[in-house]
């Protein structure tokens, strides 16, 4: 995969824009470079009104086949402030596996890339 | 005896693969049905050897029975390759395909589009990559095929060197172009939804300068059919309806299903297969076809070639960004320009600018309507000089017109934005 590095910069950026747009307060994340692949968590505070959309965060990852978008798009990556649907599902794209967890308080993200 | 599959019990990727099969035989079958068979091969040798330049209707070069059997085999064509790659099909497939057998109907054709797909193939082998990361770019690149068309008939070389020379070109375009359309996507934010169709005209624009320098010049035709064949209109209406009816079946006979769609802006990415299903995206395919029908058959349009491809083009979108809500201000933008231009809306490239126009379908379902009409207006002002700069050899002309248009536009509506208070921290 070319680029590696700056998608996973990318990514970062992006999840850091959907999160705030949740209305977290704090955020923690953590980038480990591991042999071929990067790991990424995220944790999280988050506005009980926007619960649904990260719960349809679950429907954006976790798929498994070649979609080939990605190369096309991958810049668009953590392009704007929106942290929306379609960016999201990108990252889906960009994602080997994906975990979430969701709490009345928190939600915690890894991601494997 | 096997069994009758219900729809439901097939997977979504499954499903998708058998109507764009469906898609390309239907293509394939109809050119078959409607062409004298001692006339298929002469007509279809005129096709081939056609410079494919903007416009060139393949419904006059080579009669409309021919140019659907040209957009039949393009698709199957490009079908199989997707298939043998081991794409998963999604609403990109969907589209990458069904714009394949659209522009068939005007440009591209088996022979000038696969030194580009060599050229992509060889990208990703550089690469050291599976071709299947590249290929949905690789068969959008295809719309510079009227380069490698255009070199083989116009240098002044044996017809050996000619198609050496544009077989290298055609290459170079499939090589050249996954490095750019990333970038690209980031210039426009993901508003413009025809990305590859603004990298090619990059591309298209330097290719054409040093043509140029070498006192070779190409100049757009006009090659257009008039009118609406009934049987055309009614073939096409009734090809939406079975997409609706099985869509409907798909999701479970939920109309509600579809309006939910229209919540999207559009923006790319925006795979409808994976935000709302297979069964809401198909309904949504079907009612955009319908609609762009409609809109010709309001304005007195004609139903050809390039009208007929811009119609599969905009089903095979309505899987990845377009759908009504994010369609008709630009439509609406298009048509009301002509009240201020010096254009009527049945004119050939007004009703083409109505049609692709929707490549900024996305600024109307982020900013609102208005933003949408003011895109489509502009639209409309720029598309009918912009080709000229590539004599009229790149075949997404709205698409290159779209990126430049949502270019311009977008940092200008973002500007106006106001910061919400409560987020402004």
């Amino acid at each position: 995969m070319r680029h590696n590095k700056k998608r996973v910069i990318k990514i970062c950026e992006e999840l850091t824009a959907f999160l705030l747009r949740m209305g977290a307060t704090e955020i923690e994340s953590k980038l480990q470079r591991e042999a071929g692949h990067y790991r990424l968590t995220y944790r999280a505070d988050y506005t009980p009104a926007c619960r649904g959309e990260l719960e349809e965060l679950k429907e954006y990852f976790n798929r498994s086949g070649r979609f080939g978008a990605v190369e096309e798009y991958w810049e668009l990556a953590g392009s704007s402030d929106m942290g929306d649907g379609s960016e999201l599902l990108l990252i889906g794209m960009m994602t080997e596996q994906a975990d979430i967890q969701l709490t009345d308080a928190q939600v915690e993200l890894k991601l494997m890339i | 005896m096997k069994r009758f599959e219900h729809p439901l019990s097939i997977k979504p990727s499954e499903m998708i693969h058998r109507v764009l099969l469906a898609y390309g035989c239907l293509l394939l079958i109809t050119g078959l049905i409607v062409t004298p068979p001692n006339q298929l091969l002469p007509q279809l040798s005129a096709i081939l050897v056609s410079s494919g330049v903007l416009l060139s209707d393949y419904f006059v070069l080579g009669g409309i029975g021919p140019a659907l059997v040209n957009a039949g085999i393009v698709t199957l064509l490009a079908l199989l390759l997707s298939r043998t790659q081991g794409l998963s099909y999604s609403g990109m497939s969907i589209a990458a395909i069904m714009i394949m057998g659209g522009f068939a109907l005007f440009g591209k054709n088996p022979l000038n589009t696969a030194p580009i797909l060599l050229g992509n193939y060889l990208f990703s082998r550089y690469q050291r990559e599976p071709w299947s990361r590249y290929l949905y770019i690789g068969l959008f690149s295809t719309c510079l095929a009227p380069f490698v068309s255009y070199l083989w008939t116009a240098l002044p070389f044996s017809p050996v060197i000619n198609l050496a020379i544009g077989g290298l070109a055609g290459i170079f375009i499939g090589f050249a172009i996954p490095t750019v359309a990333p970038h690209t996507a980031s210039f426009h934010l993901g508003y413009n939804l025809y990305n590859v169709g603004f990298a090619a005209g990059f591309i298209a624009i330097a290719i054409m300068s040093v043509l140029r320098g070498f006192r070779l010049d190409s100049q757009s035709v006009m090659f257009w059919r008039k009118g609406i064949d009934i049987w055309l209109a009614l073939w096409l209406a009734a090809g939406c309806l079975a997409l609706f009816l099985l869509g409907f079946i798909l999701a479970e006979q939920k109309l509600s299903t579809l309006w939910r769609i229209t919540r999207h802006s559009g923006r790319a990415i925006a795979d409808f297969v994976f935000m709302d299903g297979v069964g809401p995206t198909f309904m949504n395919m079907a009612v955009m076809g319908l609609l762009c029908l409609g809109y010709l058959l309001l304005i007195g349009g004609d139903l050809n070639g390039p009208t007929l491809g811009a119609i599969l083009t905009t089903i095979g979108f309505a899987a990845f960004g377009m759908h009504p809500r994010n369609c008709a201000p630009i439509a609406a933008g298009v048509w009301a320009s002509t009240f201020l231009l010096r254009y009527q809306p049945a004119d050939p490239s007004i009703q083409l600018a109505a049609l692709f126009g929707f490549g900024l379908a996305p600024i109307a379902g982020q900013f609102g309507p208005i933003w949408g009409f003011v895109a489509g207006m502009l639209h409309c002002a720029i598309v009918t000089t912009v080709g000229s700069v590539y004599g009229g050899l790149n075949l997404y002309n709205n698409g290159f017109t779209a990126g430049l248009v949502a270019l311009m536009l977008v940092p200008f509506i973002e500007s106006l934005k106001r910061e919400d208070e409560s987020n402004a921290a």
